[in-house]
């Protein structure tokens, strides 16, 4: 059998494509080009981009915010000035409001010697003429006003502390050394509470 | 009235026409590169993803088309490269050559029309056997009647190799109709 493919009708056997195919593929490239190009989003965005005394405002409120906001932090001068009034309040009360307790304000010069004394004073508000050195204090307490109970608190401990110092200092030797054994008791309870 | 591609050149250049430039350019060779992309993809579907990406490519690249070559090479040459690509993915998926012979010729008896006579669609079947270069030159010359001249600024092949390569794939394609070819003819 002899062939010769060059005497054939040169025809494919697929179909023809119809010619919706052909509009739908036009406006497929159309869109995926020329769309691309100016998309309905972009044009705002370029509108906010050229607008350079928006961005030049919002530059220098960032810096000036940013500057104000470490400048302030950083100050060691602010923080220092902030903390100091919480911290020497304690020593301030004890040095002026009492003057028998100078005395023992002296030994607060030296913080490790005097934090075991301080320690033992709290211990002692368990003993009965402390009590009540601590519950007339305390009545005195309920008649002030309630805006300054967190300052007050701290000044009447410090007082009733001096109080409690006045006291100490008319017991003996061997009474402090009783009172601190059973003092010792409490300090391991405490850690534990 | 159809456009020269100089005209067609300038509306695609011109920012203000670009889509005017666009659809003149598709309305001309969009039938005769689908064609040339389907027969050498097979699968309808795929060749119009490959038919929009040659006309994007070419939308994209039309400053470096250079006037002293015809438009529609120049095209051929794009899409001849895309559907490459494309055949390239399909094959890659194939364990062998042979897979990937046999899978393109069930996929051209499976996409042939209703109306696709045996003779068309072993016609088909034997270009699929073809190696690539061989493909193409047998597809641009049979089918599309291109002049060698053309078809060697596409491919980037010497005239005598064509006519080389189109002598042995036309033997090739005339030798398996023979074979596999059950009427009388």
């Amino acid at each position: 059998m002899q062939i010769d493919i060059e005497k054939l009708n040169r025809k494919t056997p697929y179909p023809e494509p119809s010619d919706e195919f052909f509009k739908t593929l036009q406006d497929q490239v159309i869109s995926k080009t020329i769309g691309e190009k100016v998309p309905v989003g972009q044009k705002e965005a370029k509108i906010f981009s050229l607008n350079f005394k928006w961005m030049a405002a919002a530059a220098v409120v960032l810096i000036a915010g940013i500057t104000a906001f470490f400048g302030l932090n950083d100050n060691p001068e602010m923080q220092m000035a902030q903390q100091k009034p919480i911290v020497d309040s304690v020593y301030e009360i004890h040095s002026t409001e009492q003057k028998p307790a100078n005395m023992i304000a002296d030994n607060n010069s030296v913080p490790k010697q005097n934090q075991p004394v301080e320690r033992k004073s709290e211990r002692l508000n368990s003993h009965p003429s402390i009590a009540n050195l601590a519950k007339s204090e305390n009545r005195r307490n309920n008649s002030f006003d309630n805006t300054d109970r967190q300052s007050y608190a701290i000044e009447t401990k410090k007082k009733s502390e001096s109080e409690v110092e006045k006291v100490l200092v008319a017991f003996t030797p061997e009474q402090l050394k009783d009172l601190d054994r059973n003092s010792e008791q409490d300090v391991y309870l405490d850690l534990y509470n | 009235m159809k456009l020269k591609d100089e005209e067609i050149v300038k509306l695609l250049t011109a920012p203000q026409t670009v889509e005017k430039g666009l659809r003149a350019m598709m309305d001309i060779y969009q039938s005769r590169l689908y064609w040339h992309i389907r027969r050498l993809i097979v699968d309808h579907d795929q060749a119009q993803d490959v038919l929009q990406d040659t006309f994007i490519k070419a939308y994209q690249n039309i400053h470096q088309f250079k006037s002293d070559s015809k438009l529609y090479t120049w095209l051929y040459r794009i899409a001849t490269n895309e559907a490459l690509q494309q055949l390239n993915k399909m094959n890659r998926m194939k364990k062998s050559d042979e897979d990937a012979e046999y899978y393109m010729q069930n996929l051209v008896a499976d996409t042939a029309g209703k109306d696709g006579e045996e003779i068309q669609i072993l016609l088909q079947q034997a270009i699929q056997t073809l190696p690539e270069k061989q493909k193409l030159v047998f597809n641009m010359r049979y089918y599309d009647d291109l002049p060698y001249e053309e078809i060697s600024k596409i491919l980037d092949m010497s005239v005598g190799t064509l006519k080389t390569n189109y002598h042995y794939a036309k033997d090739k394609v005339e030798q398996y109709i023979k074979d596999n070819y059950s009427e009388e003819f």
